[in-house]
């Protein structure tokens, strides 16, 4: 089974909810927490099934709580170009919407209110998700001339918007006409971005095999380290390890996962820590509000569990006791 | 580069040559004398009027950020042993699709303590004028005065594309659309050089207060300008009284060898300039 995308909800008390895409369908998986004494353990279900539901690949999927319809939903881009909104626990379509080229990527806003997608050519819209019966495609909010979209964020009034011409945009959000920054220096298309969650910095991957790190009030490049000399390299960043100064990194077609740590004060801000071998190929992650890290890999439906906080506290003691 | 032409030269027809044989350009800029030169530029109509600005090159002259822009070879005399001003001069005007730089050559004298590029996606014509520039410069130096066109460049380059790669964030004080291609079926229209998500970067390369000029023989692209650019909430359109006062815009009307064809046969030129709206602060 390939998966083709795959968008988590945290919820509440600690379970979470996996949407995978595979193909056409969408599958829907419960992780319930359990928690015995000092043990934590996670029970497995698969809550639905949403068969055949684009007619052609779909290319990402992006799940919410939606407040204002009182359900969760899951709003799903396919390259059979249509956008389709569906309710999650009664696996439902509720709305189907027509893109006029194909979606690459499809994110909710920070405030749960707005559906953002971006497609093949480098336009980025907007759906309101009260009135997406409604919608139809018109201008963009932004562009990228002839790119495709390869990573999008919306948080904190601001959206990021990466693309294959090795560009990263920094808009302001909703006034996204007005651009704060470019971040510029990868040399190959943008992977993925990932934000830590005072929203400063910013940690790019690429096709060009490296990690960049980036200051987001000035798009100025504080760090680069090459990954992966090779010529094919892509580089994945998986996450930020919450509040810490942790992130994880993937490469692609390589079963491991490494994890660095982000030190602005240092002259090498970004240093590797360790390198976690897997018998799977990660390409998407989580990290939950227990500090414990998710991977997904694109050829099986493995999850494999990781205690950070064990890992954090003994590299902790060890810098403490070198000082 | 001199020896790429001279050869594109024997490479055509000595029919065309002779033909079309025309006396150096350089002539208007010098004012007086009309200097006939022995060695002739390649033709105009040789050189390409299209060029889909959506194909997929990267050419190699472009930099992946702006700190790699290379101004040592673009702008020698700044950037040389010789110059020992401590404060090198910026790049702060740009001629988006410079043709045959004529622009160029006409606003090196006006801003002597700023440097000018020009923006062009065709290769031949980047040629043309970097041959064009080098003489302008020879001649300066010979006439004693070795600062003169100095400060303008020309550099190959796709800007639907690359823009932000090679000015920082309020770099420009203007920027010149002159003559763009109107790109007249309604499937071409996403390759006009103006277009509502194209604004928000030339809005991020321009500074606050920042000029953005633009000129067409084309009534519909003149429309779907100044409708573009009116409808953006960073731009306010400059009134005539105020551009009266503006001794670009003579330069912007005739400079250029697309505006004196225009003038040949008798056509119009709309003119529409705008402003880019000052920065608010935005705390997120």
């Amino acid at each position: 089974m390939f998966i083709n995308a795959v968008s988590f909800l945290k919820e509440e008390n600690g379970d979470i909810l996996f949407a995978f895409a595979i193909n056409k369908d969408i599958l829907f998986i419960k992780a319930q927490l359990i928690k015995k004494e000092e043990e934590k353990n996670y029970h497995f279900e698969v809550i639905g099934k949403m068969l055949e539901i684009h007619n052609d690949n779909i290319n990402s999927l992006t799940l919410s709580k939606s407040s204002i319809l009182q359900k969760i939903l899951i709003c799903s881009v396919s390259d059979d170009k249509t956008i389709k909104l569906s309710d999650v626990l009664t696996t439902t379509e509720l709305y189907s919407k027509k893109c006029f080229k194909r979606s690459s990527i499809v994110k909710f806003s920070q405030n749960q209110n707005e559906i953002i997608y971006a497609n093949k050519v480098g336009e980025v819209y907007k759906i309101e998700v009260e009135n997406f019966d409604k919608y139809e495609e018109q201008e963009p909010i932004i562009g990228h001339c002839a790119s495709m979209i390869t990573d999008l964020i919306q948080v904190s009034g601001l959206i990021f918007t990466s693309d294959s011409d090795e560009k990263i945009r920094i808009s302001r959000y909703p006034h996204t006409f007005e651009i704060e920054n470019f971040c510029l220096g990868h040399k190959q298309f943008v992977s993925k971005i990932i934000i830590d969650p005072k929203v400063e910095l910013l940690v790019s991957g690429s096709g060009d095999g490296s990690i960049k790190l980036w200051r987001i009030r000035t798009g100025e490049l504080l760090d680069s380290v090459k990954l992966d000399e090779s010529e094919t390299a892509v580089t994945i960043p998986i996450a930020w390890i919450n509040e810490s100064n942790y992130i994880a990194i993937a490469i692609e077609n390589k079963k491991e996962i490494l994890i660095f740590k982000v030190e602005i004060e240092a002259s090498r801000k970004l240093r590797e820590i360790e390198r976690i071998n897997l018998n799977f190929e990660p390409t998407d992650g989580i990290i939950t509000s227990e500090n414990d890290l998710w991977l997904i890999g694109s050829n099986k439906t493995l999850q494999q569990q990781l205690e950070e906080n064990q890992n954090q506290n003994q590299n902790q003691n060890q810098n403490q006791n070198q000082n | 580069m001199a020896t790429n032409i001279q050869e594109d030269i024997k490479n055509n027809s000595i029919e065309d040559i002779k033909n079309n044989s025309i006396e150096d350009i350089n002539q208007d800029s010098d004012n007086s004398k009309q200097i006939q030169r022995k060695r002739k530029l390649k033709p105009f109509h040789k050189i390409t009027t299209h060029r889909n600005p959506l194909n997929d090159n990267r050419f190699p002259e472009i930099p992946f950020c702006p700190g790699e822009l290379d101004l040592v070879s673009r702008y020698p005399y700044y950037f040389g042993p010789n110059y020992t001003e401590p404060l090198k001069p910026k790049i702060e005007l740009a001629d988006i699709g410079c043709g045959f730089g004529g622009l160029l050559v006409g606003l090196s004298p006006l801003f002597p303590n700023k440097l000018i590029i020009g923006m062009e996606i065709r290769d031949k014509a980047v040629e043309y004028v970097q041959e064009r520039i080098q003489k302008l410069r020879e001649q300066g130096i010979n006439s004693g005065s070795p600062s003169q066109y100095q400060n303008i460049s020309v550099t190959r380059s796709n800007c639907m594309k690359y823009l932000p790669t090679y000015f920082v964030k309020g770099q420009l004080c203007k920027i010149f659309f002159l003559f763009p291609d109107p790109h007249f079926k309604r499937s071409n229209h996403r390759r006009r050089i103006i277009s509502t998500t194209l604004l928000a970067e030339y809005a991020y390369v321009l500074a606050d207060n920042g000029i953005i000029y633009t000129i067409t023989d084309v009534h519909d692209l003149h429309t779907w300008m100044v409708t573009h650019i009116s409808v953006h909430p960073l731009f306010e359109r400059v009134t005539d009284e105020e551009l009266e006062s503006d001794p670009v815009i003579p330069l912007v009307r005739n400079c250029t060898e697309e505006g004196k064809k225009v003038a040949k046969s008798n056509g119009s030129k709309f003119l529409a300039v705008f402003r880019r709206k000052p920065r608010i602060p935005y705390n997120y």
